[in-house]
């Protein structure tokens, strides 16, 4: 009994500080995307164009602008590719936050975010 | 009350520790398949208690391979979905995932553990009806099954895994290293087992030719370790800053550990088993303890590397 209780200590231990020291790597991740991550434009993007650094599935796509969701034309990837094209539906100007998830070639769920601001 | 509890769920990041948990179940699973496998065939004193428990470990292992498998699984529907921890059950979401690499995982694994889990089950009911204890043949649709689950299971490293982007040869090295750890360790709890239930000769000889098995399996442990080592970092120095580098270091000192006691055991505690010396056999079992808890340190530390972290360098 004692002996069981020193792994689930060793576990729980382990678990809490590995969750808390390290940060966590993406696996594949965004190489590049128009606009650019960061970003302020003078014009609002008819498209949202990403990039990656392997080919990804892309599974979650949402856009919103101050908080506000836009209509987009994403439908998940039935294929890994290397790059993607989404359209935008109309929106106002602002602040404009991509939050997406990609399945990788190794299998790993990765989340992103790309934000930028139309003026 | 209830928004505190998810304030500290959060701060703990609750899907990366889940998904923790569950692969440190699945890494049990496998244990109980491949130590069950080793143990059903090469290390068990023929007794009808030794052959039940043999297969109820591999019973409660495999079923425990299943859960965590579809645990795997619906959390990262829950990941993905980020509703909560009913976004767990989000059907387009599951639906969605189902058709990657995700999907492949589970499918394959948790096929791999109910077919053991079935031929567990039948064996279990089919030893427990015999007059007397069945002769090795008797083992051979469940070790034929688990030998099926365990290659199922391996099959996997090339969908999904950070080896599953290299080469061939790398993902047999992967299968490998991944095999003997399971054999090896998940022999320690049955072992322990004999060393409580059974006399010191038995034990005593069951130890010696352990060992022998053991030191097979450490070597080809360390060959392919150092092999996936330089597919994934290049061995560069500056690998070793990394948070996966720093974490791999961490998990070689937990092995070397597991090592030296091996070594204990087989130089200094397994010669001194005698019939009737309980120090010998405390200690010898306080031994085997302590390894099966590195060994639990070692897998938290794996399962970490494979599911949270990126080795950042493949060559």
């Amino acid at each position: 009994m004692q002996f069981i209780r020193k792994i689930v200590i060793a576990l729980s231990f382990g678990m809490i500080l590995s969750s808390l020291s390290f940060q966590v790597f993406g696996h594949s991740a965004l190489k590049a995307s128009f606009p650019v991550k960061g970003s302020e434009i003078d014009a609002r993007p008819d498209m949202i164009s990403l990039e990656f650094n392997g080919p990804v599935r892309l599974v979650k796509f949402e856009l919103t602008v101050d908080g506000n969701e836009i209509s987009t034309n994403f439908v998940a990837a039935p294929e890994a590719e290397g790059s993607y094209e989404i359209s935008v539906g109309e929106s106002s100007v602002g602040k404009f936050i991509a939050d997406f998830s990609i399945v990788g070639a190794d299998g790993h769920l990765v989340r992103e975010t790309l934000n930028f601001s139309v003026k | 009350m209830l928004s505190n509890l998810v304030e500290l769920i959060s701060l703990f990041s609750f899907w990366a520790t889940a998904s923790l948990f569950a692969k440190i179940l699945f890494y049990v699973g496998s244990l109980s398949l491949g130590g069950g496998a080793l143990c059903l065939m090469l290390f068990n004193d023929r007794t009808f208690r030794n052959y039940t428990m043999l297969l109820q470990y591999i019973l409660f292992g495999s079923l425990i391979g299943i859960h965590a498998e579809v645990l795997v699984f619906i959390l990262k529907v829950g990941e993905l979905a980020d509703t909560g921890l009913f976004g767990m059950f989000d059907i387009e979401y599951a639906k969605i995932l189902w058709s990657t690499p995700l999907g492949v995982v589970l499918r394959y694994r948790s096929l791999a553990f109910s077919l053991a889990l079935i031929m567990a089950f039948v064996t279990l009911k089919r030893v427990l009806r015999l007059p007397r204890p069945p002769r090795k043949v008797f083992f051979l649709p469940l070790l034929t099954a688990q030998g099926i689950a365990l290659l199922l299971i391996i099959s996997v490293f090339r969908h999904s895994g950070h080896v599953s982007v290299l080469d061939d040869l790398s993902w047999i090295a992967v299968s490998i290293h991944f095999l003997a750890f399971s054999c090896w360790i998940g022999s320690l709890f049955p072992l322990n087992w004999i060393l409580e239930n059974s006399s010191m000769v038995v034990a005593k000889n069951l130890l010696i030719r352990f060992s022998v098995a053991g030191s097979a399996a450490v070597g080809l442990m360390v060959t392919t370790g150092i092999y996936i080592t330089y597919r994934l970092t290049g061995l560069a120095i500056e690998a070793a800053f990394s948070a996966y580098g720093q974490l791999l270091i961490l998990k070689i000192v937990f092995v070397l550990a597991i090592l030296v006691i091996a070594a204990f055991n087989k130089w200094r505690f397994v010669p001194k088993l005698n019939e009737g010396d309980e120090v010998s056999r405390l200690l010898m079992r306080r031994s085997l303890r302590v390894e099966v808890l590195l060994s639990v340190i070692v897998l938290l530390i794996a399962a970490y590397l494979s599911s949270q972290l990126s080795p950042m360098l493949i060559i």
